[in-house]
């Protein structure tokens, strides 16, 4: 759906994104880095607002550049908090429905279905200069939804909303993605991106530092090992056991006494072992977890924990 | 027809028809003065007096004002991304706003000139032939005044001044110089085709924003091809312009 070979783009000396080489398919995507990674500039390529100066982007096998075949299916949800702010909000998404080609019944019919869907059909009468950010948000991506495109491009959406608010728009995103939309959002928030994909494209000054399964990612870092984390009431005899182990690296004991957490380069192979130990050892397991099994860890540890 | 109509919609908020308006009574009222102030001066050569002096240049600054709004406008306000996102074809899009620019601008010329007809000479003006063809030339100027201030707004920002500069500086003194730099001005061919009687040739402040310091116009089909010919021309280069550069607000760039 979306292809970048050796695609670079320079703003004069500073570079916006340098020679990425990736695509992105069906689902929902997270573009993650952060302010000045590249995000918007890459949203921009993708959305033919910028040409690259080295290398080539194709949506649906196109040039995107000034391509209305490519705007028919293709809606864009942009980081600027700009409108007409003369306009309400109903008639802002008509416009962007007229504009989208549509006659004026079917802009009207298509402008309410994307007001209800974005929770906005009993309050866009009112200017836009009165709404607030969250209902700004809404707006926005309505006007992107409105002619109902294949890929969707989100740049940066939950700026500025409340935890309600954000939850809401998630919310929004996940009815969208299981409507078969491709969905690509940009987010500097790990731990929101986190909620709606497992699928990332990680920036980092403007190169692709990583790309796929958040998971599939980590297993990558092998210098880093993986940590489990044990809540258990027998913290020691839990530690010998998994010393035991060949593939258990290290194994620390909380202060508090009530959990331990095991680092080692085959989460899984542990994973297996942890039933075995519990059952034949007898070793109360209250509970376990990998920490490292988020964004914030991935990012961490690709980006070297030198920018966080 | 739709990106026409929004900017039309757009160019015609209730405040905007206000000013304009109000730009359109002041040329009436400086016009009633003016027949007033001119001892020994017929109504009919005072409106010939008035309109380039006035009235064309109502036209020129109508046109650097809805020209700005045709695209810098939605660059600096940041607006422009959602209709460059569009299944518009750009240069389909800059010319329909180019249109609804043309349409306002040449509104405000035709009440302009009927302002100063009615107020200068009476309603009986609006029978004559040198009015009708202001009429024309009020369409004929605002189409390359549009082309030629558009297209300034998509090489150089805040290209408002410079429009301005050129509309008061430029179309005031180049058509007074001498040599050949008259046929650099809109306004020589305006007032070469304009049918009222051209004045007397003397140094004052009148005859110089009139740009008739000058005893040369144009012949006639050189002002009609120059007018014809530079606007179309400066369209087309602009929808040519804009459909290959790029015209992402540069704030938020990466």
């Amino acid at each position: 759906m979306i292809e970048f070979v050796g695609a670079s783009r320079w703003y004069g000396q500073v570079i916006g994104v340098n020679d990425v080489t990736v695509t992105m398919g069906p689902g929902v995507t997270a573009l993650l880095g952060q302010n000045g990674a590249g995000k918007s500039t890459l949203m921009r390529l993708v959305t033919g607002q910028l040409r690259p100066t080295t290398g080539t982007v194709r949506v649906f096998g196109m040039d995107p550049f000034a391509n209305p075949d490519v705007y028919r299916r293709l809606g864009f949800c942009p980081d600027i908090d700009a409108f007409p702010e003369h306009l309400d909000g109903r008639e802002f998404v008509r416009r962007m429905a007229r504009l989208s080609g549509f006659a004026d019944p079917e802009a009207r019919r298509r402008t309410e279905e994307a007001l209800v869907l974005v929770g906005m059909a009993d309050r866009a009468d009112r200017p836009l200069k009165g709404y607030s950010k969250g209902m700004r948000q809404r707006i926005k991506l309505a006007q992107a939804v409105v002619h109902d495109p294949d890929l969707l491009l989100l740049d940066e959406p939950l700026n500025g909303l409340d935890p309600v608010g954000r939850r809401q728009f998630m919310d929004v995103l996940a009815r969208l993605a299981q409507a078969g939309k491709a969905i690509v959002v940009s987010s500097h928030v790990l731990f929101e991106v986190e909620q709606m994909t497992r699928s990332i494209l990680l920036l980092h000054r403007g190169r692709v530092l990583a790309s796929g399964d958040v998971s599939e990612v980590r297993a990558f870092i092998d210098r880093h090992p993986h940590r489990v984390r044990v809540e258990t009431p027998e913290p020691a005899r839990l530690a010998s056991h998994a010393m035991a182990l060949g593939y258990v690296l290290l194994c620390r004991i909380d202060p508090s006494g009530r959990s331990l957490e095991v680092e080692t380069r085959e989460p899984d192979r542990f994973y297996g072992e942890l039933p075995r130990l519990a059952l034949d050892e007898g070793i109360p397991i209250l509970s376990f977890e990998s920490p490292d099994n988020n964004m914030e860890a991935v990012y961490s540890y690709l980006v070297g924990g030198r920018d966080l | 027809m739709t990106p026409f109509t929004c900017a039309l919609s757009d160019f015609v908020r209730p405040q905007r028809v206000a000013v304009w308006l109000l730009v359109t009574f002041v040329v009436g009222f400086i016009g009633s003065v003016w027949v007033r102030l001119v001892p020994g001066m017929s109504q009919p050569e005072a409106f010939g007096q008035i309109v380039p002096v006035l009235v064309f240049r109502v036209t020129a600054l109508a046109s650097a004002v809805f020209a700005t709004m045709v695209l810098s406008q939605e660059v600096e306000q940041k607006t422009v991304t959602y209709l460059l996102t569009r299944p518009i074809a750009r240069w389909q899009l800059l010319l329909a706003r180019m249109l609804a620019a043309l349409v306002v601008v040449v509104s405000i010329g035709v009440l302009a000139e009927v302002a100063a007809a009615v107020t200068v000479v009476g309603p009986g003006a609006l029978g004559s032939r040198a009015f009708w063809m202001d009429l024309l030339l009020h369409g004929l100027g605002a189409f390359v005044y549009i082309g030629l201030f558009t297209f300034l707004s998509l090489i150089i920002a805040k290209s408002m001044i410079w429009s301005l500069l050129f509309a008061f500086g430029w179309e005031t003194f180049v058509p007074n110089m001498p040599g050949d730099m008259y046929y650099l001005s809109v306004m020589t061919y305006l007032r070469s085709l304009s049918l009222h009687p051209q004045p007397e040739t003397d140094p004052s402040l009148l005859t110089v924003l009139a740009g008739s310091m000058s005893p040369q116009t144009a012949a006639p089909a050189v002002s009609w091809v120059a007018l014809i010919g530079s606007g179309a021309f400066l369209w087309a280069l602009c929808a040519w312009w804009f459909s290959r550069y790029e015209y992402s607000p540069r704030e938020d760039a990466d």
